[in-house]
């Protein structure tokens, strides 16, 4: 494929359209650049009036370094889980969460068979619309 | 597909008042506009070679070049600092344009010339112009919202995929499947702030990495 031209609008604008003679039409004629006269994402650039996103700037000062202290997220956020020592604040920025362990599965099945004891013992159900519905005719408080 | 490279760019509504210091000087001494407009200094430009990011503020943009994205993370977390910094040092002007470009590059185990004659199966109808083709690439502008996003993707080789990069990768396939995503939103004088430039960055990112995820599942190799 042919690649993307990181390319301003004044760059393109300074690509002059040369003038030549044309001995056949007897009369000159100009003969347009490529950008002037394919669709402008010949070139690469996006068919929208604006310019690609660029880092092109125009002359400017050249300074090079070979490094630069830079505070990272990562350096100021410490992750301190004991039951995953080797969980990094990487990981769950980018979504990776530790699978649980086994003892954090034991006590989730725990709380779980808690919760469903307490839902039985107090008879707990959903009070849907027909229940209401059907209480307000026979004039019952309540679950059924 | 792996991500090779980040160019985050704001662009001004107005010069930034650094590089229009006589402009300024002029207007505090005599309260009016300067008589014939000068034109500003020349923009600024910093290469960190050891971060591969080049860094450049001009009276127009300010935009952050990265070559080295180990995660999405590190990448929104760079750009942010620099961001922080320039602006704690010069106030940014309201915005005309943001936009965040990223290149993405899956190596290929097809020669060339499979590459190609892939992708044209994938993307072209079986026209003559397409099946004479050596070579193709394909842009696709979509919307996301109030973004654009203009998908540039087709296979290249080595000598090419190098030429795209600020920055040299240190091991570039033979042959890759390529793919440029420019994520961007033009906008009328807009304030910019911390929060608004890091979900913009971050959105960005997850937004062309699904994109790379869609069409690197297009042209699984079986």
């Amino acid at each position: 494929m042919r690649g993307p031209v990181l390319m301003s609008a004044e760059e393109i604008e300074k690509i002059d359209a040369p003038v030549v003679s044309d001995n056949v039409l007897s009369s000159p004629y100009i003969a347009f650049g490529l950008q002037s006269w394919v669709p402008q994402s010949y070139q690469w650039r996006s068919i929208e009036p604006s310019t690609p996103t660029t880092f092109d700037g125009q002359q400017p000062m050249l300074f090079e370094i070979d490094t630069v202290d830079l505070p990272l997220a990562t350096q100021r956020w410490k992750i301190d889980l004991p039951e995953h020592p080797r969980v990094t604040f990487d990981d769950l920025r980018a979504g990776k969460w530790p699978k649980p362990t086994k003892e954090e599965l034991e006590a989730r099945s725990k709380a779980l068979q808690l919760g469903q004891d307490v839902r039985d013992k107090l008879d707990i159900r959903p009070l849907t619309t027909a229940t209401i519905v059907r209480q307000l005719r026979e004039g019952k408080e309540g679950r059924d | 597909m792996n991500l090779l490279q980040v160019i985050v760019e704001v662009r001004h509504s107005t010069p930034l008042k650094l590089f229009r210091p006589y402009e300024e000087l002029y207007r505090s001494l005599t309260g009016k506009e300067l008589p014939e407009k000068q034109s500003p200094l020349p923009g600024f430009e910093l290469t960190v070679s050891e971060k591969q990011m080049r860094i450049i503020v001009d009276p127009r943009r300010t935009a952050i070049a990265l070559g080295d994205i180990p995660n999405i993370g590190y990448c929104v977390d760079n750009i942010m600092t620099v961001f922080r910094r320039i602006s704690e040092f010069a106030k940014l002007p309201p915005l005309s344009r943001i936009g965040e470009r990223s290149y993405w590059v899956k190596e290929s185990k097809l020669d060339f010339d499979e590459l190609v004659s892939a992708y044209k199966e994938k993307i072209y109808k079986p026209i003559n112009i397409a099946g004479e083709a050596i070579d193709v690439g394909t842009s696709f502008i979509l919307a996301s919202g109030e973004y654009k996003a203009n998908l540039t993707f087709g296979p290249m080789e080595s000598p090419q995929l190098e030429s795209q990069f600020v920055f040299k990768p240190p091991k570039l396939p033979e042959v890759a499947m390529f793919l440029d995503v420019d994520y961007s939103l033009n906008m009328e004088q807009k304030e910019i702030t911390e929060r608004m430039l890091r979900d913009f960055v971050n959105t960005g990112l997850n937004y062309a990495s699904e994109q790379s995820k869609r069409i690197e599942s297009l042209f699984k190799e079986k």
